[in-house]
């Protein structure tokens, strides 16, 4: 026996120095794939909220609130969640890499498989409405996210670009005109519809939130051209035809 | 009895009875001795002080031990930990010669391949210059090529040793390569080559 050696076994049985338990190694392997999975599990609610921004965006008129059609998407773009996606991927990156193969990948690798997972999961988020419930939760649990959402929704109301958002109060169909009360300053508008289709004059039904497409003819008259479903009652295409029959049915005051 | 056990045995059988840890103690004791001496460049009490170090983690930790990687690039990923701590902690290395001229053999070979040297004072004095070069490269291309050319370690074994992908490792040495050519373009010997 070395020198060393002596000094070593010493050392350990003076220390009483023990191997950690296989129990606790397993329970920090467990807690560490856990935090992966909650991360990840975030990762792919925050890919399904921003999925819900693109889908209640009116891409019809989406091109009126920016310089340019460039300007317009960074506009609508959900920067939050693209903000808390970012940082969820370097926290599951650093994760990952603490697991016992995680350093055979690199961060490319793991970016990938990252985002495909997330994306795909996402999806399946998106599609039982899970974001819906997310959105409701945040809105109504933080008065942050409440203000950050009210900024995004304001971009709505700009009557000198042709757009206008609010909520409907009264409706003369005789008059071919309804009123509404815009969502950013709280301002009362007279809406003219004589040059509506068919499509956009069903979503005049008094309480409806909507955004205008069209012309503002002074302080507080505006004609419209077109009328579409306000972002948050905008849903999705798979239940479209769902929202077309009830509206259908509906009586309209004319 | 014990010498023919392989070194996972001797891992399974250590956490029964403390004893069978002194026969991997001896075998690696030696081998750990030269990589931390050679990638810190420190003396011989510090080493004994890290590699003391060294075994008491792979002691403590043998339940860690993933039976997927061979024990020596688990053992050597120890050392290369408790290297790194050891760096932090003196930030600057001492200058304590590294090698012995037969374990410089194979960057030797490297280095002869690309620049065509036949004489013997001339590799003499490119052992000499090689000693000198490494001092003064980085840690992390110092490291790669110490682990590859003199610990004859493979691509896998070290990147399951620095814990980094196959491809980095390829990329590594090459880089290590090109700053340890770099280093060596200033000495006399290399400039008589030009």
């Amino acid at each position: 026996m070395s020198t060393f050696s002596k000094k070593l076994v010493n050392k350990i049985k003076s220390e009483g120095i023990k191997p950690s338990p296989r129990w606790l190694v397993n329970l920090l392997n467990i807690l560490l794939w856990l935090s992966f999975f909650i991360v990840f599990l975030m990762g792919a609610l925050s890919i399904s909220l921003i999925l819900r921004s693109f889908n209640i965006a009116p891409w019809e008129v989406t091109r009126l609130i920016g310089r340019s059609p460039v300007h317009s998407f960074f506009a609508i773009l959900p920067y939050i969640w693209l903000l808390f996606l970012g940082l969820v991927f370097v926290v599951v990156n650093y994760l990952f890499k603490k697991t016992k193969n995680g350093y055979k990948y690199s961060p490319i690798q793991i970016l990938i498989m990252g985002l495909s997972g997330s994306i795909a999961l996402g999806l399946c988020f998106f599609y039982i409405k899970t974001d819906v419930y997310i959105e409701r939760l945040l809105v109504e649990s933080s008065e942050s996210y409440e203000r950050w959402n009210k900024l995004r929704e304001d971009q709505w109301t700009l009557p000198n670009r042709g757009l206008l958002a609010g909520q409907i109060l009264e409706v003369s169909f005789e008059d071919h005109s309804f009123l509404i009360e815009d969502f950013k300053d709280d301002k009362q508008w007279i809406i003219g519809f004589s040059e509506l289709n068919d499509k956009s004059t069903r979503l005049i039904v008094e309480e409806a939130r909507v955004i205008i497409r069209g012309k503002k003819i002074n302080d507080d008259e505006f004609v419209a051209k077109s009328i579409h479903p306000w972002l948050r009652e905008n849903i999705r295409p798979l239940k479209k035809r769902l929202l077309k029959n009830k509206i259908g049915n509906m009586k309209i005051n004319n | 009895m014990y010498s023919e056990k392989t070194d996972e045995e001797l891992v399974a059988m250590t956490i029964e009875n403390q004893d069978c840890f002194l026969y991997l103690v001896n075998r690696y004791e030696k081998k750990l001795n030269r990589y931390i001496k050679r990638i810190l460049n420190i003396n011989n009490e510090t080493v004994e002080d890290v590699l003391q170090e060294v075994f008491i983690k792979i002691y403590r930790y043998l339940n860690s031990f993933d039976q997927d990687l061979k024990f020596s690039s688990w053992a050597y990923r120890i050392a290369h930990n408790e290297s790194m701590n050891q760096l932090k902690k003196i930030k600057k290395a001492q200058s304590v010669p590294i090698e012995s001229d037969e374990e410089m053999g194979n960057l030797i070979e490297v280095l002869q391949s690309e620049v065509d040297l036949h004489a013997d004072h001339i590799r003499k004095e490119l052992k000499e210059a090689v000693h000198q070069g490494l001092q003064k490269i980085p840690f992390k291309y110092r490291e790669i090529l110490i682990l590859h050319y003199i610990e004859d370690k493979s691509y896998r074994e070290i990147g399951d040793i620095l814990k980094k992908p196959i491809g980095t490792v390829a990329t590594l040495i090459n880089r290590a390569k090109a700053q340890l050519k770099l280093s060596l373009n200033d000495t006399h010997l290399f400039n008589q080559i030009k």
